[in-house]
């Protein structure tokens, strides 16, 4: 007998054998068994999830000679046919090759007639998406007045591509990939009943390459048993899937593990002469350090798609928590300044020796226990030297200073964007002590806002007793003054005297220094001695000299202002 | 004549019109009306059915030709236009007031358009047809019609959901109806007729990755680092779209911040639940999410999220599902690493 793949061999012939799927293989079960049935399904899914597979089984559920149930029987000669391909009434047709309206127009004449042998006939329309916009009108017609003896299965890898109105006519099921468990204990099963010799770890690495599809799962597994000759083992598995990129990254991070500078060189060129994408290199360390930190707080949060766990478990025992953090915080700048190296071999390279340079301090004041060997290495002590001065430089600026601002979001502080600057701890006056010399410094902390303040900023003191304040402004400013705003200025200037005070604000020529003008006053003071500065400076006058050069004082600006406005 | 949706049913009991103008952009009403005219015709009668779609080769001749010719098998026939640019343009507007001069006697006019414009529906043909038949404009349902609307779906299929199946069923299909009533068909499918509570509706959602991206906002919110794990690299190895997860996530960050600032604000939690609707299991997770993390934290969580999605769509540096692990675990109490402030700038 002819051998035959063992998706083909293997494909399910009832709901009870196919993986995965439970919740479409429910409904359907259910309403195959209550006899209340949709006219037309629409599967979607990648490829090799099941959904011709399901399409099958629903043909054979609803024709099988025994009655319509959830489970055929697989004996009668109606069941043989379907499975054999070759049943009159299920008429399968893979869009993709027959996209034209001719086409389809030739399919659906005959749907009016009833099925030659079965209770219904079955349509079975494959990548449905590649119909023209004319084949979709047509089918259209008929999926909007169905004959009751005609069930339509659509499937389709790409949903997004068919018209609204026929998706609306279509009840659709999402059929899921499958989890690399699943496909894992399907291949041992398999294994098992073909009485074939393997290693599971061959099987993860298979159900890991065959990316969700059970289908691309088998036909990895017929090649595998070909190149092993009848065995599945680890090795030949690996040979034949060429996977590495994982692995190096493992042996990277082993050899910073064990502080090797040598072996760590070495990796990084073996790694080179597979010419990999060195910032994909970069990305997958940071996603392995992530994980690392990931196991190193919640062990049990290990899941197959990380990787390979055993790799895992011996990389946790080297690494300590800091190390994982240090080398996440290095790599992450890395790939900032990897477009920057001057090619990205040496940017990677640059990335692992700041790792292997930079160990969290653990009180030896060695950071480098093995340095690489090289023959013309200068001076060792003056090079260790430098490399630990460099340490302090970068812990200071490098990695702290980016985390001061989220320190707040850290550290959950709420009121940190709503507490008023309440800095001014200069102590509070009493109201007789106002003076106009000390009006400003009331002005200053009473916080004010908007058009108040602008109201309080302009006006001048005036004369106060123990219980009443008097100030004047200006008529130029006389618009902003309303009862309520002095209303609440009063009661402002209550709480800041923590008693009653009765405000008084008259509209008059103002003869003492108000706070604006007192601040405009010393800012022309501040820019005046700013300018002075400037002039009067050595360098400025040496520059001035030797290349007759001018300031321009308009750009002239007093330090301590700028920063007050930032 | 004009008819809104809900009057259809009603009026196809008593009187059938000659032609019928539907246009709008929401899929599924579109459909039920046209279904229920379908079907109201064939009852009187009308077994035979033309179907025309209006494209650049669509000659308008054909439908006075076909309007004229009489039907071989049939007394009667439903003409069906379809105009999914909702402009018939000069021949059309021509053809179409020719046709409702001379209404022919055994045919019924079924016009199915996109949304017209305020152009079109002042235009001769459409006051034409308003003159001899009926006309319908379909709608989206708003918001908080939507679930009225489910449960009107639902009592026609013989389920009885309960308040909280509702408000879950609600938030599932976010305004979809087509896909509301494809989860009722498939409700109905699984459990059959009669009651359906709120954990058969999750267990029959179940499939949809909305459904999952929710639950990993739940079991973060729980402070369940393995399960947050487990669920993320199950959607990852599905194929699950990171987009489609971060979407659902921004769209619970985004509510959970206005919890938060309402809770800052000293509005008690159990008010702050009832204004946004939440269903009684889920305060419990919610409460557990809002006492352990401030307004700040939701906030700065919410830039993170935004980050992941310039990340998705290559304006920032980095790997999404590994982002998106950090910060759902971030959420569930877990902090890998420290923010950074990259990871929470604005830009």
């Amino acid at each position: 007998m002819s051998y035959q793949v063992l998706a083909r061999k293997w494909r399910p012939r009832g709901f009870a054998e196919m993986v995965g799927q439970e919740h479409v293989l429910r409904a359907l079960s259910n309403a195959l068994d209550s006899g209340r049935l949709h006219h037309a399904f629409l599967f979607t899914g990648t490829r090799g999830v099941g959904k011709t597979t399901i399409a099958r089984i629903l043909a054979k559920s609803l024709n099988c000679e025994q009655g319509i149930s959830a489970s055929p029987c697989g004996q009668c000669a109606t069941c043989k046919e379907i499975d054999e391909g070759r049943f009159v009434d299920l008429i399968e047709v893979d869009a993709a090759s027959r996209t034209k309206v001719e086409d389809t127009r030739e399919l659906l004449d005959n749907v009016q007639y009833a099925p030659t042998r079965g209770r219904y006939k079955v349509y079975l329309i494959d990548e449905v998406h590649m119909l023209s916009g004319h084949s979709f009108n047509a089918l259209l017609k008929t999926l909007e007045e169905p004959p009751p003896h005609v069930k339509f299965l659509l499937a389709t890898t790409d949903p997004q591509k068919l018209p609204v109105t026929i998706l609306s006519r279509c009840l659709q099921f999402n059929l899921r990939r499958l989890s690399i468990e699943r496909i894992q204990a399907h291949l041992q099963l398999i294994l098992e009943k073909e009485d074939l010799g393997f290693e599971s770890a061959a099987l993860l690495q298979l159900a890991r390459a065959a990316d969700g599809s059970m289908r691309d799962a088998l036909s990895l597994l017929d090649q595998a048993i070909a190149f092993g000759n009848g065995i599945v083992n680890e090795s030949d598995v690996r040979l034949m899937l060429g996977s590495i990129e994982q692995h190096y990254v493992y042996d990277l991070l082993d050899a910073l593990a064990s502080a090797d500078g040598s072996i760590l060189i070495q990796r990084i060129q073996e790694l080179a002469q597979q010419a990999p994408d060195f910032s994909a290199v970069l990305a997958e360390i940071i996603t392995c350090l992530h994980y690392l930190a990931l196991l190193k707080q919640v062990p049990d949060a290990y899941d197959y798609n990380m990787g390979d766990k055993e790799r895992y478990s011996k990389l946790l025992e080297s690494l300590t928590a800091e190390d994982i953090q240090l080398y996440y915080q290095i790599a992450l700048h890395g790939r900032r300044d990897l477009p920057l190296a001057p090619d990205q071999r040496n940017g990677l390279e640059m990335v692992l020796l700041r790792m292997l340079a930079f160990r969290p301090d653990d009180g030896s004041a060695k950071t480098i226990s093995k340095p690489v060997q090289t023959s013309t290495a200068p001076n060792q002590d003056h090079a260790t030297h430098v490399t630990q001065q460099k340490t302090v430089a970068i812990s200071e600026s490098g990695v702290k200073e980016p985390a001061t601002k989220s320190q707040e979001y850290d550290n959950d502080h709420h009121d940190v964007l709503t507490a008023p600057a309440e800095n001014n701890t200069s102590v509070k006056l009493n109201i007789t002590e106002l003076s106009a010399v000390n009006w400003h410094e009331v002005v200053s902390v009473l916080g004010a806002k908007g058009i108040l303040k602008q109201l309080v900023e302009h006006s001048a003191f005036v004369s106060t007793d123990n219980s009443t304040l008097k100030l004047a402004v200006a008529p130029s400013h006389a618009a902003m003054l309303t009862s309520e705003r002095e209303q609440q200025l009063q009661k402002k200037l209550t709480n800041y005297f923590s008693k009653p005070v009765k405000l008084i604000i008259e509209k008059a020529q103002i003869e003492t220094e108000t706070p604006a003008a007192r601040n405009d006053r010393e800012q022309q003071e501040r820019q005046a001695s700013a300018e002075n500065s400037i002039i009067n400076d050595d360098n400025v006058k040496n520059i001035m000299d030797a290349f007759s050069a001018q300031v321009d004082m308009e750009t002239v600006q007093p330090i301590d202002s700028t920063i007050n406005e930032s | 004549m004009k008819l809104n949706f809900n009057q259809l049913g009603s009026h196809l009991q008593k009187t059938l019109q000659p032609v019928y103008f539907i246009s709008g952009d929401e899929p599924f009403q579109l459909d039920e009306s046209t279904r229920l005219i379908r079907e109201a015709a064939k009852a009187q009668g009308y077994t035979e059915r033309e179907v025309y779609h209006v494209d650049r080769s669509f000659d308008w001749d054909q439908l006075l030709y076909s309007a004229g010719s009489m039907s071989l098998f049939s007394e009667r026939k439903v003409i069906e236009l379809r105009i999914p640019t909702g402009k018939p343009g000069d021949k059309g507007c021509k053809a179409l007031v020719a046709y409702t001069s001379q209404l022919p006697e055994d045919n019924l006019l079924l016009i199915v358009s996109a949304k017209l414009d305020s152009n079109q529906s002042k235009s001769k043909w459409f006051k034409a047809i308003d003159a001899v038949g009926a006309t319908l404009a379909v709608w989206p349902l708003e918001i908080q019609q939507l679930p009225g609307w489910l449960k009107l779906r639902m009592q026609l299929r013989g389920l009885q959901p309960t308040e909280d199946a509702l408000t879950i069923l609600a938030e599932q299909v976010e305004g979809n109806l087509l896909a509301a009533d494809q989860e009722l068909e498939k409700l109905r499918m699984l459990y059959g007729e009669g009651a359906i509570t709120a954990e058969q509706v999750l267990g029959a959602v179940s499939d949809s990755a909305r459904f999952d991206a929710f639950a990993l906002v739940d079991v973060a919110l729980q402070g369940d680092p393995v399960r947050v794990s487990r669920i993320l690299h199950g959607l990852k190895n599905e194929g699950e779209d990171v987009l489609h997860i971060l979407g659902a996530l921004m769209y619970q960050l985004r509510m959970l911040e206005k919890m938060a600032r309402a809770k800052s604000n000293g509005q008690p939690l159990e008010q702050i639940f009832s204004q946004y609707r939440i269903w009684d299991k889920r305060k419990i997770v919610l409460s557990a999410g809002l006492n352990r993390h401030g307004l700040k934290r939701w906030q700065a969580f919410l830039l993170v999220a935004g980050r992941i999605e310039r990340m998705c769509k290559g304006l920032a540096t980095g790997k999404p599902w590994d982002e998106l692990l950090q910060l759902t675990l971030r959420i569930a109490d877990v902090a890998l690493f420290p923010l950074t402030a990259e990871q929470i700038a604005t830009r």
